[in-house]
């Protein structure tokens, strides 16, 4: 009894490392069920493996904050979690890279909503997750000024060579810092 | 060649998963800031805007990953495993236990997370998968065969799906694209990129040397020895160039973790052959 049950495990893990395989292949090419197979996928599991191809990203995202002060003056623009500078450690020790593919994740969320959906950006997960972080870093840097409002801006460095196209840029309208997130 | 047996090609994969799973975690762990309130990965903000809201029961069950306290208690606890992976001499048992919780933990913090995701990541939890499935059923060949050419064969397709997609592009072709991604601060480095724009047969060359090399290489399975030493050589070269150069720090331990399980799979078709 006990035999046939592990076995019957066993079996069950071979068909899942099968079926998983066989999903993965099929993720590798735009198949329309597949959709509905990504949108389940919340861990990420199904892999696309199309590394920088076929249009890899020539561009860099940088996300800047300013406030403005109760009379309207503007504060110059900061970048906030700015593109760190590498040097030969991080090839074994990069911590900063996940804020960074994260910022270029958010900004890719972002573009095709600004596009073609613009009322839907201030409701939309990425905004809000810049929102918040901008309110916050716009908070910090001016807690001794009597700030009122922050604008955030999200702007994409076009290449130097290759493929340009329209860089995306992003301005939030001025926020109050009170603003209180949904 | 390493001659490895299933036994053998499961803890060196599971060993160099498991440096990477350390890294990534202790990442995490120093970066503590991006996950507290106000962070590009705040727990509060992305509880919110998660869906789990309309599902109190899930809510209460998994609110705690996004805590900084959860983030931190889930590195921490992948960080243990990742150690333990590391110990090539660990008893199966205590290697399918690590992989797996290892695996369930990276799998959670990607859910949490949802930005900042990378193919390491993915690639990691395909190598956890098969090492603690193979480690878990050791004393019955079959799954742990399975379980290994599951890590192979993600491995093989992975570079080949690369290199066909790259194929496909003519930006890749033309051998214009590897100097415009070196001179972008994300991924670049500036005395590469002016290294590979100032001469276009090496950036060609350089361009053509990745397809070429990503698609051929599902034929490490049957090549013969010194084909399957540069295949490999090339796949160490590569994952390295990709530290140094991109910053790609965790790529390198997440496929070279592959490589035992190719070792093996390629002895196993060899012999059947």
């Amino acid at each position: 009894m006990r035999d046939a049950m592990i076995e019957s495990l066993a079996m069950g893990a071979v068909v899942l490392l099968g079926v998983w395989l066989l999903l993965t292949m099929c993720n590798q090419v735009n198949l329309r069920w597949m959709r509905l197979v990504r949108h389940l996928d919340v861990m990420l599991l199904i892999p696309r493996w199309t590394f920088f191809a076929p249009n890899p990203g020539l561009s860099d995202f940088h996300l800047s904050v300013r406030t403005l002060s109760a009379d309207g003056t503007a504060s110059a623009w900061e970048e906030i979690d700015g593109i760190a500078h590498r040097t030969l450690r991080s090839a074994l020790w990069n911590p900063e890279k996940r804020v960074t593919k994260a910022v270029i994740e958010v900004a890719s969320a972002l573009a095709p909503l600004c596009r073609d959906h613009p009322e839907r950006v201030a409701s939309s997960a990425p905004y809000r997750c810049l929102l918040n972080h901008a309110l916050r870093a716009a908070a910090r840097s001016g807690r001794a000024q009597a700030i009122a409002r922050c604008e955030f801006r999200l702007t994409e460095t076009p290449p130097r060579r290759g493929p340009v196209g329209e860089p995306f840029e992003y301005q939030s309208a001025p926020i109050a810092l009170n603003h209180a997130e949904p | 060649m390493p001659n490895l047996d299933a036994l053998s090609a499961l803890a060196w994969c599971g060993a160099i998963a498991g440096v990477g799973v350390a890294i990534s975690s202790l990442e995490i762990l120093v970066s503590w800031r991006h996950y507290a309130s106000g962070g590009l990965f705040d727990g509060d903000l992305l509880c919110r805007t998660s869906g789990l809201q309309r599902h109190p029961l899930a809510r209460r069950l998994l609110g705690w990953l996004f805590t900084l306290g959860g983030i931190n208690a889930l590195a921490v606890t992948r960080l243990v495993c990742g150690l333990a992976l590391t110990i090539v001499t660990l008893g199966a048992g205590w290697r399918a236990i690590a992989a797996a919780v290892a695996f369930v933990t990276g799998g959670l913090i990607v859910w949490r997370n949802r930005y900042g995701t990378d193919g390491s990541d993915q690639m990691t939890a395909i190598v956890l998968a098969g090492v603690a499935i193979g480690s878990c059923f050791s004393f019955d060949p079959v799954t742990q065969t399975a379980a290994i050419a599951f890590i192979a064969a993600q491995a093989c397709l992975a570079y080949f799906v690369a290199g066909v997609a790259k194929a496909h592009s003519p930006f890749w072709r033309s051998g214009d694209v590897i100097g415009p991604i070196m001179q972008t601060e994300t991924w670049g480095s500036r005395s590469l990129a002016a290294w590979l724009i100032a001469s276009r047969p090496r950036a060609w060359l350089a361009s053509w040397m990745v397809i070429g090399a990503e698609c051929l290489f599902p034929l490490v399975l049957i090549a013969p020895p010194w084909m399957v030493a540069v295949f490999i050589g090339w796949g160490l070269a590569f994952h390295a160039f990709c530290a140094i150069g991109m910053g790609l720090n965790t790529f390198f331990w997440a496929f070279v973790a592959a490589y035992p399980a190719i070792f093996y799979i390629r002895s196993v078709i060899l012999a059947a052959l």
